[in-house]
């Protein structure tokens, strides 16, 4: 491991100079999922573009609670760094023809299989293999097979950055319309003075939703934020110039999107991302 | 060669060893859909056997590759009439010839022309580039590939083809991969579900984004664009030899004409 030292360090590894091993990546999302039209987004709330077909193709639907990596079918590419190096990220582009946030994670981990009629605490587990600390993850809900039509809350008891065990999310809502639909993500909160997440021990929903459905649960932690203002534009970051600067790239990061929709358009995307080695 | 320091990166904005000039001809865009340039360059006729185009093709960006070392992007200038994204791709391979009305297989003039740069296919996408209108029937489309890893037979997820939006000149529509792919060598045959109404003439190409840049402006003095000064991905690309670059845009809608300046270095 080693610091990038200055401008003149950065361009060098970002020409194939100091092992900087540089790529340029670029990915393309449809509006689609397994070729049929993708569900219309919400003004003002999220979706998870990981099922969305494309280059690379879309994920598929998660089951047993896994932590994904960059080798795992719908993670946007790229290679981890050679010998004792580390990635890191320097630009960051998405240009849409929808509006609103497009917001590139690392999705740390994921499971599907729970049930919108099960009231009792449904097991989520697993193990985080990056960000152990937990210091800055979020989770959120995904829906992978419409729920009910009934509102409830759901909550998470979950182990936080500290290492507390036995946490209990303060509840949001699953269930109804515009929280059931496929490729929803309805974003969990945190107890209060809580930062992160280390574990999900699991999910409770207050009530049943009426259909079974199927969703699960994501960690993830925020890479970039892309906002796109107008249809048809770009939202990028340049992370050598601007704030935050150069983001490190954990290796195997199964990398993805969120999005926050300014509108009710599906977004078809058009992206891509630099990463050199130092 | 690496570019070693800031003082020469400094250096081959100033002192380039090329500074490439191209016009794009005037077209109408529609808001938020994807057009390939290709088709309103200079001197730009619609492909028809499959080939693998280079920088001496009409339609590509004129360079002239180095003696020795390597061609790095290290600035773009930007005039345009409609603000938008423009991604500057490699152009691999492409053919034309295929038929709005045609449905099933169609195979006229493909297999695609084997890949000349890239090889491997990772990361290349897939676009059908329309030539002339096909019709105004929406219907669906897909292609059968071999995928990044030489697997044939594989089928991309369908997308609507026809119809407005999706059947007009310049138009191009990029092909999501089948579930675990990242990337197509080859092309072999293209599928359409139903008849569009409008022979029309389209075709395939395959590409490689080099470089993405976002104009907020149609002021040119406003889009000089490189690696230090951010609405960009990509890095400094390197360019390979022959590469047949082209652009790809995105944008605003309305009057589409442009005109982009390169500054390449060889290091």
């Amino acid at each position: 491991m080693a610091a990038i030292t200055d401008l003149s360090d950065l361009i060098n590894r970002s020409t194939g100079g100091a092992n900087g091993t540089p790529q340029n990546v670029f990915y393309y999302k449809a509006p689609r999922v397994a070729g049929v039209a993708a569900t219309a987004p919400i003004t003002g709330r999220m979706a998870s573009l990981w099922r969305y077909d494309g280059n690379p193709s879309g994920g598929a639907t998660p089951t047993t609670v896994v932590a994904p990596t960059n080798a795992t079918q719908g993670a946007l590419p790229f290679v981890n760094a050679g010998g004792s190096r580390e990635s890191w990220m320097t630009q960051a582009f998405a240009a849409s023809n929808a509006t609103g946030m497009f917001i590139l994670y690392d999705r740390l981990l994921h499971m599907g299989g729970l049930s919108g009629t099960v009231t009792t605490a449904q097991t989520v587990g697993g193990t985080l293999t990056r960000n152990t600390s937990g210091s800055g993850n979020f989770a959120f809900l995904e829906i992978n097979t419409a729920v009910g039509t009934t509102s409830v809350t759901a909550t998470m008891n979950y182990t936080d950055d500290l290492g507390n065990t036995g946490n209990v999310s303060t509840g949001v809502q699953i269930g109804a319309t515009g929280f059931r639909e496929v490729s929803r993500a309805i974003m969990l909160t945190l107890a209060a003075g809580d930062t992160g997440i280390q574990a999900i021990d699991s999910i409770t929903l207050s009530a049943t939703t009426g259909t079974a459905g199927d969703f699960g649960v994501v960690i993830g932690k925020p890479i970039a934020y892309l906002s796109v203002g107008q249809s048809g534009a770009a939202g990028w970051r340049d992370f050598v110039t601007g704030l935050p600067s150069i983001p490190k790239i954990e290796a195997n990061s199964c990398l993805s999107l969120l999005f926050v929709a300014g509108g009710t358009t599906v977004p078809e995307l058009f992206g891509g991302y630099s990463i050199v080695e130092a | 060669m690496a570019i070693a320091t800031l003082a020469s990166f400094k250096n081959s904005l100033i002192r380039q060893r090329e500074f490439v000039a191209q016009t794009y001809g005037s077209q109408t865009s529609a808001a938020a859909r994807f057009y390939d340039l290709f088709l309103v360059a200079p001197n730009f006729v619609s492909p028809s056997t499959a080939i693998n185009p280079t920088s001496a093709t009409d339609g590509a960006i004129k360079f002239t590759n180095p003696s020795s070392g390597q061609l790095s992007l290290v600035g773009l200038r930007a005039s345009t009439t409609a603000c938008g994204v423009y991604i500057f791709a490699d152009r691999l391979s492409h053919q034309g010839g295929l038929s709005g009305l045609v449905t099933g297989a169609q195979t006229t003039n493909l297999p695609t022309a084997s890949l000349t740069r890239f090889t491997s296919g990772e990361g290349v996408m897939i676009g059908l580039t329309i030539y002339a209108i096909v019709g105004s029937v929406a219907t669906t489309i897909t292609v059968s590939y071999t995928n990044s890893a030489g697997v044939a037979g594989r089928t991309t997820q369908s997308v609507a083809f026809g119809a407005t939006g999706n059947r007009e000149a310049s138009r191009i529509l990029i092909l999501p991969l089948q579930d675990g792919d990242t990337g197509a060598r080859s092309v072999e045959s293209v599928s359409i579900v139903a008849s569009t109404g409008t022979a029309g003439n389209f075709g395939v190409i395959l590409f490689k984004p080099l470089i993405a840049v976002a104009i907020d402006s149609t002021d040119s003095e406003n889009n000089a664009i490189g690696f230090l000064n951010g609405a960009s991905a990509g890095g400094i690309p390197t360019i390979p030899n022959d590469a047949c670059i082209f652009p790809i845009s995105m944008n605003l809608g309305g009057s589409l004409q442009s005109a982009f300046s390169f500054q390449l270095t060889e290091n």
